[in-house]
């Protein structure tokens, strides 16, 4: 089964005067539990990609049908978000005056989970990601790496069943960039996860069950 | 609320800033609605606190109770009309009080015992009955001004006998003097020889299933010619004098509480500009406008609360101290009606800021 269908996706910018395309007719299809990696040099819309799969942004022209739905519902959508979409930024955005484990506990909040029930898991997951020792550490006081590993704990908390991920290995040292990859891989794996990696590391091409090379607009299966 | 909680202890300088600036507009927010509802009192409690709802004076006074004079026979005529349930003589003279201390002007009010004319809010002791020889009920403010209490007693300029305090009611103070209550027979004594039979005003008790209004168009109709009939507010507030002692203090009030809704705007404007990276966050991960309006709304109402809890206490705690010459009142129902004012004038722009937080960008990356 499809879990993301994206046919002829368009998005143009308006940069003052000018209008910019970034993406250009773009189709792709992810299945269920498919682990896949978006590679391409930067500024060539592969952030802009993943928004428009989580819904973060609306195509200019084309359709998006993400498990099903339409992710640009309004009020919905959002919500709709939050239960189905795990996403990973970059800069991990970790809400600076909660800790580590209350930036996570809010994200299950948004979803309407009760505390009683997202804490058990919240902690099961810290375990998984090795940070339970930081739970309780302001973002300010977390590594690198561990801010990243806080960004998915938060990204899975509500359990979606697509994880979207755009550069998470950028800002780590490479031992860090792996292990973070092969976690991600083994959520696909263990967990039934579809996985879609936004990265410009060569390394983790054809690691997954796919990988495309976004350039020019134009989207290439390797 | 979570959030807020931890915003405002992330930042506690500024939530400080606020607090104390919040307080301090509760405060004179407060100390102007005590004032207001003091001076007003100080003017008309008297007339307020009559248990009739309509008040027959001279038409010639044009609303000046000072100068009303009316025959007593027509409290009769009244009472055993269908446009009334009761009706009661009511007279009043200025008089000086005495005490081995002190001495004082006094608004001396006379009314027949069991009648509406009796004042309506006793707190101690008991009102005046029938064959009651110099005795007075007097209201609180009288009290202080001479420093006695029930059961003890004074003299009035108009005899040499000893006047005992029987009952002692609420702030009734008239024209801003304290008040006596003394039998209509005892008041009319004192009148001059010309004008022993006349009374002041006419205490007047419509049909209760009317409202003042009503009640008070129901008697024009079968009023006798120079007479003239108010509703007891109307009267209250007609006295020389208290339009402009009460609308000075209401008037700032009112501004106050627009001053506190322009200020709340403005703050609350100023962290929601410094949270605006937070809240796009906050939206991309899947928080709607309501739940950030939520986290907006909860600091407000933390701040608010507690700006207005300090301010309150401390306008409360400082009219308990004020002398009675201040005419600062704070009866629990106007500190309510105040809070209640105060947080509404507080939040009425929040409706803003939910617009602001519907518009917000969802895209952290382009937008921050």
């Amino acid at each position: 089964m499809s879990a993301i269908t994206l046919s002829n996706v368009s998005k143009e910018y308006t940069d003052g005067l000018v209008n910019r395309t970034v993406i250009k007719n773009l189709s792709i299809e992810v299945s269920s539990n498919q682990f896949i990696t978006i590679h391409g040099p930067s500024g060539n819309g592969k952030s802009t990609l993943l928004k428009m799969i989580s819904g973060l942004i609306q195509p200019t022209s084309g359709t998006c049908v993400i498990l099903g739905a339409n992710p640009y519902k309004g009020q919905k959508g959002v919500k709709w978000r939050a239960k189905n979409i795990g996403y990973i930024f970059q800069n991990h955005y970790l809400l600076p005056e909660l800790t580590a484990l209350e930036n996570v506990l809010y994200m299950g909040a948004l979803a309407g989970w009760k505390k009683k029930i997202i804490l058990p898991r919240a902690k099961q997951i810290f375990d998984y990601l090795s940070i339970s020792k930081q739970h309780n550490s302001l973002p300010e006081t977390l590594s690198g790496g561990e801010r990243q590993r806080v960004a998915i704990a938060r990204a899975i908390i509500n359990d979606p069943p697509i994880l979207l991920a755009d550069e998470p290995t950028a800002s780590l040292d490479r031992d860090r960039a792996d292990e973070l990859f092969d976690l991600l891989l083994e959520m696909s794996k263990k967990q039934g996860k579809t996985v879609v990696m936004v990265t410009h590391d060569e390394r983790y091409r054809n690691k997954g069950d796919a990988s495309y090379l976004l350039s020019g607009q134009i989207l290439e299966k390797y | 609320m979570y959030i807020a909680i931890r915003e405002i202890k992330k930042h506690p300088f500024r939530s400080f800033l606020i607090l104390c600036l919040i307080s301090l507009i509760a405060a004179l927010v407060l100390l102007l609605s005590g004032l207001s509802e003091g001076l007003s009192k100080g003017m008309n409690g008297a007339i307020i606190n009559v248990r009739g709802n309509l008040i027959v004076m001279d038409e010639e006074a044009e609303g000046n109770i000072s100068r009303s004079l009316l025959p007593f026979e027509i409290a009769e005529g009244l009472h055993y009309m269908p446009a009334t349930d009761e009706a009661a003589p009511l007279g009043h003279r200025p008089t000086v009080v005495y005490t081995s201390d002190h001495q004082a002007n006094v608004a001396l009010f006379g009314y027949t015992p069991d009648t509406i004319g009796a004042p309506s809010d006793l707190n101690r002791g008991r009102l005046l009955k029938e064959g009651d020889q110099n005795k007075a009920v007097v209201d609180r403010s009288f009290l202080e001004t001479f420093d006695l209490d029930l059961g003890d007693s004074f003299r009035i300029q108009e005899q040499s006998s000893l006047i005992e305090i029987v009952g002692v009611t609420g702030d009734n103070r008239f024209s801003m003097q304290p008040t006596m209550f003394m039998s209509l027979d005892e008041w009319q004594s004192f009148q001059p020889d010309d004008i022993k039979d006349l009374v002041t005003m006419i205490v007047v008790q419509g049909p209760r299933e009317l409202t003042d209004e009503q009640a008070k168009e129901g008697m024009e109709h079968i009023l006798l010619d120079g007479l003239h009939v108010d509703t007891r507010m109307g009267v209250a507030m007609g006295i020389p004098g208290v339009s402009e002692m009460y609308l000075v203090p209401e008037l700032l009030k009112w501004m106050s509480y627009g001053v506190v809704g322009v200020i709340c705007f403005v703050f609350f404007y100023i962290q929601l500009i410094h949270r605006r990276s937070q809240f796009i966050v906050l939206k991309a991960l899947g928080a709607d406008q309501y739940d950030l309006f939520k986290i907006v709304l909860s600091q407000i109402l933390l701040l608010v609360l507690g700006g207005m809890i300090v301010g309150f206490s401390i306008s409360y705690v400082g009219h308990l101290m004020m002398p009675p010459s201040l005419s600062v009142q704070m009866p629990m129902e106007t500190v309510l009606a105040s809070g209640l004012l105060f947080v509404l004038a507080s939040f009425s722009t929040l409706p803003l800021f939910l617009i602001y937080l519907k518009n917000l960008p969802s895209d952290p990356d382009r937008t921050l």
